[in-house]
């Protein structure tokens, strides 16, 4: 064991890969599959909704890891599997279920652009991001506002606004995109 | 995933549901989870079981056994025990190789009208349905299997000519549960609506869509260096197309396995057969020296507005562009390379065509000659097609006969940059650039 705790706090993900890919050591993977057990699990209780099935289902991921991950060249191990989890549920939502399942759109909800807080760092952005805020909608702005400039979480957003804790979270992932949308419209303008 | 960012557990997604998180940190989780889906879709998971860190302790428990075998048995087994487990094992697969030749040959006079292909397109298409005994079939009228034994496994079956595809699954239990898919592109199942019903162990699938199948490869030359503009001809269909800058092309084929011709000037012409090919696999073209001339003429055609679209210049006239200009234009000397297609054209040609004044001279005056590696100059001709604009600028410059990379771009360059053309005398052009 001592061995496995050194190895998780010295390895990269890409590294672990590496090493399994060339050694099939099936600790290796264990170990890196440890890291995003917990988040697997959460990801199939998401989708298969019964935690027997999802406990089943992070099983037989850790399965589908050990043959796949030496057929694929993998780049961002932490991406390609949380695409090959999501996957395996939805095959088995489709085997479970003869119809097909459209999966509801509020699951949808959250694949979203990752790059929004590269553009909030650089702080010649402050500025059209400021002007941006100011053109959300009032909802949006005032969701925005208090999670991100004043650091309320969901909760403290929704007992101080009294609006349902499901819609805040819709307001700020819209407002952040509207904010993206606004923002690249400056960049763009200024670069030209 | 370069910033190291807080690792969240079970634990702490039970805190947050619980409420006894404290708010700072629930900000936080919030907030990594807007960056992060694979956070987010776990954190709103967490809902769905009250005993989170048992249930992953259970997860736990059993990847860890699943890790075990590998050790104790490589270090307990002698050498001995080895050698008598490899031979083993070496004659069990060789008796069920034996069995399943054939167990094959006589599916395959059962059903005298299975396809027997495994050709692997491309099987991460299929990613998604590979778990399970499933038959999917794409736009394009390919159809996978996914079964669970591996002999059937990533399967591609092909229509046949009426349409029909058979399935044989691997036995008639798992059959049952066999299910047909139709996917699009758009990654969407549908179930598919099966014609006919099942058969003994067969399925017969009807397919009605249009088939094609989509070939494609890259061209490179000796060296490894990519080809582009490089003509791809299909022998049956005669549908061409060209290479682009990293010597990829795509093509749609009617038949799975497709002869084309490949050629491009300097270069000797080859004839390949694409089997579904991927672009792991680069068709490599030989130089050929002969081809070469030494002078510069410049020249041009024009055609009657209207009569003539550019597709089908690039579809029929590339492979013998040079013949068609011959005797049609004014101050063109060409070779003809064959004299098949020249008919077809002639009544679409008009010769009013005036080339500009200017032209020669200005082709004259920007050439810059081109040397190989070498250091000798590269000899011979870059045929363009372009549209005239309204403003007279040439725009949609396509070319049909290429010579080198750094030839077509120099001649592309010429044409665009050129001065106005006469917007009147034709809507398309034709020029060809010699080295």
């Amino acid at each position: 064991m001592a061995f496995i705790k050194k190895i998780s706090t010295t390895f990269s993900d890409a590294e672990l890969v590496q090493l399994y890919k060339t050694t099939s050591n099936a600790n290796t993977l264990g170990d890196l599959y440890s890291r995003y057990m917990d988040l697997i699990y959460g990801l199939c209780l998401q989708y298969l909704k019964q935690p027997d099935d999802a406990q089943d289902a992070v099983i037989n991921i850790y399965e589908e890891l050990t043959s796949k991950l030496k057929k694929y060249e993998v780049e961002n191990f932490k991406a390609w599997l949380y695409q090959l989890s999501k996957n395996h549920c939805l095959m088995k939502l489709r085997s479970q279920k003869s119809k097909i399942q459209y999966v509801d759109a509020e699951l949808m909800h959250l694949a979203e652009n990752e790059h929004l807080h590269l553009v909030i760092d650089k702080e010649n952005n402050l500025n059209s991001m400021e002007h941006c805020i100011g053109q959300l909608p009032h909802e949006q702005k005032q969701a925005i506002q208090l999670f991100y400039l004043q650091e309320k979480c969901y909760k403290e957003i929704a007992d101080a606004t009294a609006i349902d804790i499901n819609k805040i979270r819709s307001f700020i992932q819209n407002g952040r995109r509207n904010l993206k949308i606004c923002m690249d419209k400056i960049a763009l303008q200024k670069a030209d | 995933m370069n910033t190291e960012t807080t690792r969240y557990t079970a634990s702490d997604f039970a805190k947050y549901h619980a409420g006894t998180m404290p708010m700072q940190q629930m900000h936080a989780l919030e907030k990594a989870a807007l960056e992060d889906p694979f956070l987010a879709d776990a954190l709103e998971g967490y809902k769905n079981t009250t005993t989170p860190i048992d249930d992953v302790a259970a997860i736990k428990k059993i990847i860890l056994q699943k890790q075990k075998p590998s050790y104790t048995t490589f270090f307990k087994i002698g050498k001995v025990a080895l050698a008598v487990a490899a031979s083993t094992i070496l004659v069990v697969a060789a008796t069920w190789f034996y069995f399943w030749q054939a167990n094959k040959n006589v599916t395959n006079t059962v059903a005298t009208n299975a396809i027997e292909s495994n050709q692997n397109v491309d099987t991460t298409l299929f990613d998604d349905v590979l778990k399970y005994d499933t038959v999917a079939i794409n736009k394009n009228g390919n159809v996978a299997t996914s079964s669970s034994t591996e002999q059937n496994k990533n399967k591609i079956l092909l229509p046949q000519a009426n349409g029909i595809v058979v399935y044989t699954p691997p036995n008639p239990t798992i059959f049952a549960d066999t299910s047909i898919q139709l996917r699009d592109d758009s990654k969407e199942t549908t179930k598919f609506d099966v014609a006919s019903t099942k058969i003994s162990n067969n399925v017969a699938v009807q397919n009605q869509m249009n088939r094609y199948y989509n070939q494609q490869g890259n061209v490179t030359d000796k060296k490894g260096g990519p080809l582009k503009n490089v003509t791809i001809k299909d022998v049956a269909t005669n549908n061409t197309t060209v290479t682009d800058k990293l010597g990829r092309f795509k093509l749609q084929t009617q038949d799975s396995s497709a002869v084309v011709i490949i050629s491009n000037i300097g270069y000797t012409a080859k004839e390949v057969q694409l089997n579904n090919r991927t672009v792991t696999q680069p068709i490599v073209l030989d130089k050929n020296v002969e081809n070469i001339d030494a002078e510069v003429v410049v020249t041009g055609f024009s055609t009657k507005k209207g009569e003539t679209n550019i597709d089908s210049y690039k579809e029929k006239s590339t492979a013998s562009s040079t013949t068609v200009l011959n005797g049609k234009v004014v101050g063109i000397q060409t070779k003809p390379q064959s004299s098949s297609k020249k008919t077809k054209f002639n009544s679409k040609l008009d010769t009013s065509f005036i080339e500009p004044k200017w032209l020669k001279t200005y082709l004259k005056n920007n050439l810059i000659p081109v040397f190989s590696d070498n250091n000798k100059s590269v000899k011979g001709v870059v045929t363009l097609v372009f549209e005239i604009n309204e403003e007279g600028k040439a725009i949609n410059i396509v070319v049909t006969k290429s010579l080198t990379s750094i030839c077509d771009s120099q001649a592309i360059n010429l044409i665009k940059n050129a001065p106005n053309w006469d917007k009147i005398s034709a809507k398309w052009q034709k020029i060809v650039v010699y080295f």
